[in-house]
């Protein structure tokens, strides 16, 4: 039994902030029935065994920047909000690992570290509010993964607080460890469903000495993704590789090449020691030269901006889309299914911008409305399972990032379970037998 | 064991497969550690579908399944006490190297080395370079989580394995992660990496393969004291420099290689340092320029470059020689792999030579002195009385040593039964109580490789008191 509304935010006065407006916390057109922002770790503790012994749902929320990611949650109860637990707890910048509390900033923490010339290379999307404790929940991966890797290969050591209320660490905070299971790895990407993060160690790197950013301009996506796929082969080393189309480009923080309907841009990011650089550039050159007869430019704008407003594309609340989604798949399957998406998608009367990286087969497509044009929920539902069916023949999938609580009701965001999903629900009902943690919103309704 | 088991085994596997003479087990008592036991039976399945089935038969009659790869272990991870000992040796085909996507697709009984041989062709190769590489298997390094010295700028097994076949209780058979990025779900394949065959038997492999460096060089650098070297190598590191490997040596472990196979280290250097930088013709030589001057603002008496191939291998085969050399000094060692943060390297050492006179037993120390995993190794002599003990407690005191700096107990080479006494050290019941969850994740009943990692409440245990004599390769380098 669950107690009444009012008696809810009373549950957990005392706790740290109880804001009594909810609304602004609104996930997927529902408002929670409480919200707390607990003061330090031990009352998010509180509030977590507060909650379990209420049979209440939890959405753990850090930024609020990805609160859309995932299906429509089963209950709504209550938003537990980390950002208020946002201490450097330790910056070593000779062991090149720090360690924060889950609220902190990205933006905090991305200057903290490049007073000292490091950073951690993760693309984050407004990275002024997304929180460290929420970037590692949802594990949203950007251009630079294809050098940098993603969250997992950068997280040493977590701290969780669990459905039961207890608080537990994994790994440590050297670079190397095998004492124990790999317990990081699985809590990166979880989501929220198997506790809450409180603080992580992360590695970091020197900031390259030299990074620029190089453009191209070609007829159409799939003569960009031919050229990023022999950029890949030939071994230049890129930092970033990725072809846009024209949708994309307004979004894009620099001084960009005017496009007709189907060109794309090709951008690509080069980064290391000025010789090296050098050298990478005078490469990349002369393979767009020689292979594809195209001219490819220094982009003089600053290269960070750059790839940030890539990075930011479709996640800013200014000028939010209606659908969002990730492809990914074989990169010949993603170069052929683009056209089809785009135009399925400009049907509706949207304006539609895609990011493909090629050669690890990931294609982003944003879409955002058209002033007057409305959302048919199940046409777009229809739609989105035509293609997962013709991804999933090449063993692709298709995640739906963004759309509105509408589509979700007629559509699994995640698609198909994995055939492991078995294993994924044991594990789930180890860590939270009562399933209070983001209740339904993540794969197979975990 | 049970007759209709092995009966049942043997319809599975074929005859010759199922080795239950105590004459046959012998070799199988063993991983690298010293810790021992009899199998049951040995099984030897040739593809997935054995492996299910043995799976099933074990369950079904409540038999505890161990897998085991080259059994080169150091935690005694595939020492399997009266259970089956299910060897992956006769899976070792490489299925697919494709070039396009830069992956290989392998059988969990493939040597480590023989994935970088057929990518060679492609001008790629596996990265992460256990020193047993020539041996060891890539089953056994996923279940470890194995590293290597090129893990410093490459990372361990788990950032370059994506996805795995994996025969669970039931004998189904899942793939956990894949080719494909960001799979929707739980990251299992992450979670499987190093689960020390606690999770379920992976029966195919898909790893990453990274394009082969255009250029690579090797430096020797020779220090009059450790803490010149250890402020050397963080130097580099705070310098911004991540070189491939990043090797010290000391004394004691110098003059053994000295006097077995002479390298030419000065005999009285107290330590050296290996170098590696690797990557663009350009890169290699500015970053060889820091190397050089950091090493000699560090005090380096000298510096010496591998002008040629043979002579990187030969600067390598003194640093890949040490251990076995170190037979040379006394007959037994225990071989500690804690870690420690990179700046506390240094105060790791001071702790373990104080801690070596205390015990009066000497320590050598050969290490990935990059990323802060020490080596040290205890020599002493097993036939005098007292010196197995004090040895193995010296061990203990210098994990606790590597724990108060903030470090942890193993860098690479697992718990299994070798530190499962030591892990709360590091965690509490309630951290390991979030392990038991994830374990039983995989695996509800507990049936794959009981008995490790966990601690088992009693004191520790003589372990990992090995005969160098025994060690498996006559180069063996850790
Ligand atoms: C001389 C020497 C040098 C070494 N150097 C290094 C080094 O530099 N870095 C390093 O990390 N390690 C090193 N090791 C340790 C060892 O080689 C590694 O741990 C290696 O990964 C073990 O592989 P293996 O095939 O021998 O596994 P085994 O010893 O046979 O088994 C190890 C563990 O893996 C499990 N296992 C094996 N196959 C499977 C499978 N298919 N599915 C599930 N579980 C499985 C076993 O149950 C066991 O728990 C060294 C060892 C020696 C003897």
């Amino acid at each position: 039994m669950q107690p009444r509304i009012d008696v809810i935010a009373s549950l957990f006065s005392g706790l740290g902030e109880t804001p009594t407006r909810t609304a602004p916390y609104t996930v997927d057109g529902t408002a929670p029935r409480a919200v707390v922002i607990p003061k330090n770790v031990p009352t998010l503790q509180e509030a977590l065994k507060i909650a379990k012994a209420n049979n209440l749902g939890v959405l753990p929320r850090g930024g609020g920047t990805m609160m859309g990611i995932g299906n429509r949650p089963t209950r709504t109860d209550l938003v537990l909000c980390t950002k208020n637990l946002d201490t450097l707890v330790e910056y070593e910048p000779a062991d090149m690992t720090v360690t924060a509390q889950a609220g902190i900033s990205m933006k905090r923490l991305r200057e903290t570290l490049a007073d000292h010339s490091q950073f951690l290379p993760l693309d984050v999307p407004l990275p002024d509010r997304a929180t460290l404790g929420g970037v590692l929940a949802a594990n949203i991966a950007g251009a630079h993964r294809e050098a940098y890797g993603t969250a997992r290969d950068w997280v040493i050591g977590i701290k969780m607080a669990h459905a039961d209320g207890s608080l537990t660490k994994a790994g440590g905070k050297v670079v190397k460890n095998v004492t124990g299971y790999e317990m990081t790895k699985l809590y990166v990407g979880s989501l929220g469903t198997l506790g809450v993060i409180t603080e992580a160690t992360l590695k970091v790197l020197p900031i390259p000495a030299v990074r620029r950013t190089l453009v191209a301009r070609f007829p159409s996506m799939a003569d960009a993704c031919s050229a990023a796929m022999e950029i890949h082969r030939a071994g230049i080393g890129t930092l970033a590789c990725v072809a846009v189309d024209i949708g994309a480009r307004p979004r894009i923080k620099a001084q960009m090449p005017v496009l007709t309907l189907d060109d794309a841009l090709l951008l690509v990011e080069i980064g290391g020691r000025k010789a090296a650089v050098e050298r990478r550039q005078s490469d990349l050159v002369s393979l767009l030269r020689n292979q594809f007869s195209v001219p490819c430019d220094l982009v003089a704008s600053d290269t960070t901006a750059l790839w940030q407003s890539l990075t930011d594309m479709g996640w800013s609340t200014e000028n939010s889309p209606v659908f969002s989604m990730r492809l990914l798949n074989t990169p010949t399957a993603v170069v052929e299914m683009y056209p089809q998406i785009r135009e399925a998608l400009r049907l509706e009367s949207f304006t539609v911008g895609s990011i493909m990286q090629a050669s690890i087969g990931v294609l982003r497509v944003v879409a955002w409305p058209q002033p007057g044009t409305a959302i048919a929920p199940k046409d777009m539902a229809d739609w989105v399972t035509a293609f997962r069916a013709a991804a999933a023949r090449t063993g692709g999938h298709i995640i739906v990032e963004q759309c509105s609580p509408q589509i979700k009701q007629a559509l699994a965001v995640w698609g198909e379970p994995p055939e492991s999903i078995s294993v994924m629900r044991r594990i789930k009902e180890q860590f939270d037998p009562t399933g209070i943690l983001n209740p339904g919103r993540f794969v197979g309704g975990i | 064991m049970n007759e209709h088991l092995i009966l049942a085994l043997r319809a599975t596997v074929g005859e010759q497969y199922v080795v239950i003479e105590r004459n046959d087990l012998w070799v199988y008592r063993h991983d690298g550690s010293v810790d021992h036991a009899w199998p049951g039976a040995v099984v030897l399945p040739v593809t997935t579908e054995q492996v299910s089935k043995v799976v099933q038969l074990a369950t079904a009659a409540n038999v505890p399944v161990v897998a085991r790869g080259a059994g080169t272990g150091l935690s005694g991870g595939a020492v399997a006490n009266g259970t089956i000992l299910l060897s992956l040796n006769r899976m070792r085909r490489i299925l697919d190297v494709s070039a396009a996507n830069r992956t290989a697709l392998v059988e969990p009984g493939v040597v480590n080395i023989d994935i970088s041989k057929a990518a060679h062709q492609y001008g790629l190769y596996y990265a992460p370079d256990p020193s047993s590489q020539k041996a060891c298997t890539i089953g056994g390094n996923v279940a470890e989580n194995a590293g290597g010295p090129h893990c410093l700028r490459y990372g361990m097994t788990n950032n370059h394995v994506l996805g795995m076949e994996v025969v669970l209780e039931d004998g189904s058979a899942v793939w956990l992660g894949g080719s494909h990025r960001d799979a929707p779900g739980y990251d299992l394949a992450g979670a499987f990496v190093g689960s020390e065959g606690m999770f379920g038997v992976a029966t195919k492999i898909l790893v990453r393969l990274l394009k082969e460096p255009e250029a690579v060089r090797t430096y020797l650098a020779i220090f009059n004291s450790m803490e010149q070297a250890s402020s050397a190598v963080s130097g580099i590191i705070g310098g911004g420099i991540v070189p491939a490997a990043l090797e010290m040596m000391d004394a004691l472990a110098i003059r053994a290689v000295e006097n077995t196979r002479p390298m030419g280290y000065p005999l009285d250097a107290e330590a050296v340092l290996l170098v590696e930088v690797d990557g663009l013709r350009e890169e290699v030589d500015e970053d060889g320029v820091d190397v050089l001057r950091i090493c000699r603002e560090a005090g380096a008496r000298d510096v010496r470059v591998a002008e040629s191939e043979e002579e990187r291998e030969r600067l390598w085969a003194g640093r890949k020689g040490a251990l076995g050399a170190l037979g040379t000094i006394a007959p037994n060692y225990v071989l500690v792999d804690g870690v420690v943060p990179r700046t506390r390297i240094g105060e790791a050492l001071r702790r373990v030579s104080e801690i070596s006179k205390e015990y009066g037993l000497p320590i050598a120390n050969v290490f990935h002195a990059g990323d802060g995993n020490l080596h040290p190794c205890i020599v002493f002599d097993e036939r005098k009385p007292g010196e197995t003990g004090r040895a193995l407690a010296a061990g203990g005191a210098i994990l606790k040593a590597c724990v108060d700096l903030g470090g942890a107990l193993s860098g690479e080479h697992g718990i299994g039964l070798e530190k499962q006494e030591y892990m709360p050290l590091l965690f509490n019941s309630d951290d390991l109580r979030t392990m038991g969850w994830l374990c039983a994740g995989f695996a509800p009943r507990g049936l794959f490789n009981p008995g490790k990692v966990f601690p088992r409440g009693a004191p520790a245990k003589p372990t990992n008191v090995r005969p160098i004599t025994a060690s498996k390769n006559g180069d063996a380098w850790i």
